[in-house]
């Protein structure tokens, strides 16, 4: 569905991500792991189209979309769950969740799909009229998440989003990744917290100073083998 | 060390030149050159607030009216020499930039720029109300009339090269060096003990009191002056275009500007009406495409600088 | 006492198209961060268009809206698109000279075309006035332009609240990068949102011109109106752009009053420099 080959990508002079390539299938999870500064959230932005790259390519369902803007990206389907949530502070819960659906495509069943968002996060329900940035972290980041799944992506970027938050509401926000993923959106989680990921990805990369440094299915990769390609070989 | 030389006295030259003009050029000729240094002072402190001080101020005027009004005034009222009228603009112009600057200095970018421009304005409508100015019908600045055309032409020279040199010096000092560091980034520069207050507070006098001195002369000049238009937008337009074409952040800059501007309304002065638009109008293209002006981009491309401000 | 009652009432009614003028710069600034310094020139050209469609067509300067309205739409858009837009995200120098340069330029077209003669858009609402127990005076035109701002900011309230263009501007003017990833092409909702804060001035030009005369040169003045309805109400917020008008209106009015009819524009100004200095996010700003 999602395929990236020999990705170059630079942030002045400086090369952020080099030669990446990830291959991502329709209706799976892929985790891309790494530490801070090993260029996940430079993907991201690539991927989504914040970020031009200075060589290699995306591919989307067979079309090219690493020159496109971001806004003809969400209009392919792709949506992203921003780092920090990002939640729009003069928006209310429900505005937010509805600008999420300002494609032409998501537009006309935003009503439908709404409904499914309250119906798997009734936290936002309860608070729509409130305002967006008045929410717990927690429930920031489920706002976050609903009002990406607003356009009906077909691929959802989550980019971290268990950043400061408790263990039970990360293992909520779990299952509402798990259960998106079984109504069909294919996933791609970039995370810190390593085993969450990789028990619920199918697929891993991990990221190690702009290149991927390990990638395979997470039985497969051993504890040493992730922490080496995680921190590299000075630990 | 020879390029130092050269240019050494490649200004020599020039400037024996230029103190030798009114002798052997047309009284017109040295009339342009007069307007020339004038614009030159002018512009040169805008630059200084806002290409080294950081601070866009659309209300430079308020200085040029009042440097002109203390000349009418002080010559005419109470039989000043003008050139002591002159000066005294200048300080009247320096007491209002103090009593000014800590209400100005709580604004910041845009609510400055405006904050200036409403001042200006003030100060406009106030003058045209006073009866002592003869209210918005102006002054005819009588003794102006029997200055000869060298004193004018000399006081204007000493200002607007004055100027070039004070700003000059001004940046190799340790003023300047915290003005620089200011303009690269304000909050480090408190960190290592610049009083960023203190150091915009200086510029703002030293503006205020040139800009004076220079609107002292210029209606000396024109002889005539009306609140309008002494404390009018016009001025800060001419000197945006002046700045941004000659290049902004740069010592020459106003000095190239200036030239290019008096050449052009000479030129243009044939099309009245025509020339603010067309001033407009280059002013944009040049925003959109040489953003530094014309000294800007030639000392990027280059790496000549005519006035060296950097330490070795 | 009475003798400041009608300054008060005039004042609040003069404040409610203060409103309207300054709308439009309050939109753009609260999203874009800018202040357009064209603002004033956009709006006294809705006046000169005003007057161009009554000669043309004959009919009342209100009724004028129904055409001024669009084509001030488009030289918004046409001005952001093609202006504007170049000049965003280069921080807030180019942006100020650029529209600085624009209105030397449109003030002075308007000079060429339309000559300094002094302008208005003549009605039989301008010249009359309601008596109100025979102890006030207060012009008509007054009321139908405090009524004006109140619809243009309903209106606006209305349109930024339910409609999808009106998030997606306040959207942008929170968060642009994340704007994008909703699907938002900003530079186009950009250009939409000048299009919309111009049509507010079509609405003040009209009624501008049918409150006071206006000059090529009216809009200097005219943008520091909008600049103190911005200072004095804060951003971000209708209900305090409108109550910024009516603050801006009640000063000049009374300090016309108390000062003599020369000062004005400058008790305005006065009440405007001292809330720049005080407090310059404004009486009911959210920053």
């Amino acid at each position: 569905m999602l395929k990236i080959q020999g990705l170059d990508v630079f942030y002045g002079m400086f090369q952020a991500l080099s030669n990446i390539s990830v291959e991502v299938e329709k209706g799976e999870i892929v985790s891309i792991l790494g530490a801070n500064g090993a260029g996940k959230s430079t993907l991201l932005k690539t991927i989504s189209g914040l970020m031009a790259p200075k060589s290699g390519s995306i591919y989307f369902d067979g079309e090219r979309i690493d020159r496109l803007e971001p806004d003809e990206i969400v209009n392919r389907g792709i949506s992203l769950v921003p780092e920090g949530r990002r939640i729009f502070e003069s928006l209310s819960v429900a505005e937010n969740l509805l600008i999420g659906s300002y494609t032409g495509r998501a537009r006309q069943r935003c009503g439908e799909t709404l409904e499914s968002i309250f119906h798997l996060f009734p936290r936002l329900k309860e608070r729509r009229a409130t305002m967006g940035t008045s929410l717990s972290g927690g429930e920031q980041q489920m706002l976050a998440i609903g009002r990406a799944l607003m356009s009906r992506p077909r691929l959802i970027i989550f980019d971290e989003i268990s950043l400061g938050l408790s263990p039970i509401v990360i293992k909520v926000l779990y299952e509402a990744v798990t259960r998106i993923n079984r109504d069909g959106v294919t996933v791609i989680l970039v995370e810190q917290d390593v085993t969450r990921s990789l028990a619920t990805a199918s697929q891993a990369y991990i990221l190690q100073e702009g290149k991927v440094s390990l990638e395979g299915h997470p039985k497969d990769l051993s504890e040493e083998e992730v922490r080496r390609a995680y921190f590299g070989d000075h630990v | 060390m020879s390029s130092h030389y050269i240019r050494f006295s490649f200004l020599i030259i020039a400037l024996l030149i230029l103190i030798a003009l009114p002798f052997w050029a047309s009284r017109y000729a040295a009339n342009v050159l007069l307007l020339i240094f004038l614009y030159i002072a002018l512009a040169s402190m805008w630059n200084l607030l806002a290409g080294y001080s950081g601070s866009i101020s659309l209300g430079q005027q308020m200085f040029v009216g009042l440097g002109g009004y203390s000349v009418a005034v002080f010559s005419m009222y109470y039989g000043f020499p003008v050139f002591i009228g002159v000066v005294m603009g200048g300080i009247i112009s320096v007491i209002l930039a103090a009593l000014i600057s800590r209400p100005i200095s709580r604004m910041k970018g845009v609510y400055f720029a405006i904050g200036t421009w409403i001042i200006a304005e003030a100060l406009g409508i106030a003058f045209s109300n006073w009866g002592y100015v003869r209210y918005g019908m102006g002054l005819f600045i009588q003794p102006a009339y029997k200055l000869s055309l060298f004193s004018i032409y000399y006081a204007a020279m000493i200002v607007g090269l004055g100027s070039v040199g004070l700003v000059y010096f001004l940046l190799r000092s340790k003023l300047g060096l915290a003005l620089m560091a200011i303009r690269d980034d304000d909050v480090a520069s408190e960190t290592v003990g610049v009083n960023i207050f203190r150091c915009k507070f200086y510029c703002f006098l030293i503006s205020a009191f040139v800009t004076g001195l220079a609107a002292g002369i210029v209606y000396l000049n024109t002889i005539f002056i009306q609140p309008f238009e002494a404390f009018g937008i016009g001025w800060t337009v001419n000197l945006l275009f002046i700045v941004i074409i000659g290049g902004m952040g740069t010592v020459e800059g106003p000095i190239l500007g200036a030239v290019i501007f008096v050449l052009l309304q000479q030129f243009l002065a044939e099309y009245v009406g025509y020339n603010l638009i067309i001033l407009g109008a280059i002013t944009i293209a040049t925003i959109f495409m040489a953003p530094r002006g014309i000294m800007g981009t030639f000392q990027e491309r280059f790496r000549i600088v005519f006035f060296p401000i950097r330490r070795e | 006492m009475l003798v400041f009652m009608e300054p008060l009432i005039n004042g609040i009614l003069l404040g409610g198209l203060f409103a309207v003028i300054g709308i439009g710069l309050s939109m753009i600034f609260g999203i874009m961060k800018q202040v357009n310094l064209a603002h004033g020139e956009v709006m006294i050209i809705g006046s000169y268009l005003g007057l161009v469609f009554m000669r043309l067509l004959g009919i009342p300067p209100l009724v004028c809206l129904i055409f001024v309205i669009p084509c001030l739409f488009v030289i918004g858009f046409l001005l952001q698109s093609y202006l504007f837009n170049r000049v965003l995200g280069k921080g807030m120098e180019p942006y100020l000279m650029v529209s600085f340069g624009l209105s030397i330029i449109l003030q002075n077209t308007l000079l060429k075309v339309f000559t300094p003669d002094a302008r208005s858009l003549d009605s039989s609402l301008t010249i009359r006035t309601l008596d109100v127990f025979g102890l006030l005076h207060l012009p008509v035109i007054y009321l139908i332009g405090f009524a004006g701002g109140l619809v243009v900011i309903a209106l606006l309230h209305l349109f930024m609240k339910r409609t999808y263009l009106g998030w997606a501007i306040r959207a942008s003017g929170d968060d642009l990068g994340t704007s994008k990833l909703m699907g938002i092409n900003t530079s186009r909702v950009y250009a939409l949102a000048m299009g919309i804060a111009a049509v507010t001035s079509a609405v003040a030009g009209i009624l501008v011109g049918m409150t006071f005369t206006f000059y090529p040169h009216s809009g200097t003045q005219y943008l520091i109106t909008a600049f103190g309805v911005v200072i004095i109400g804060g951003t971000g917020s209708l209900m305090g752009t409108f109550l910024g008008g009516l603050i801006l209106g009640v000063a000049q009015l009374l300090g016309g009053r108390l000062l003599g009819p020369g000062f004005q524009l400058l008790a305005g100004y006065l009440i405007l420099l001292v809330v720049l200095t005080i407090r310059p996010q404004g009486l009911f700003g959210r920053r």
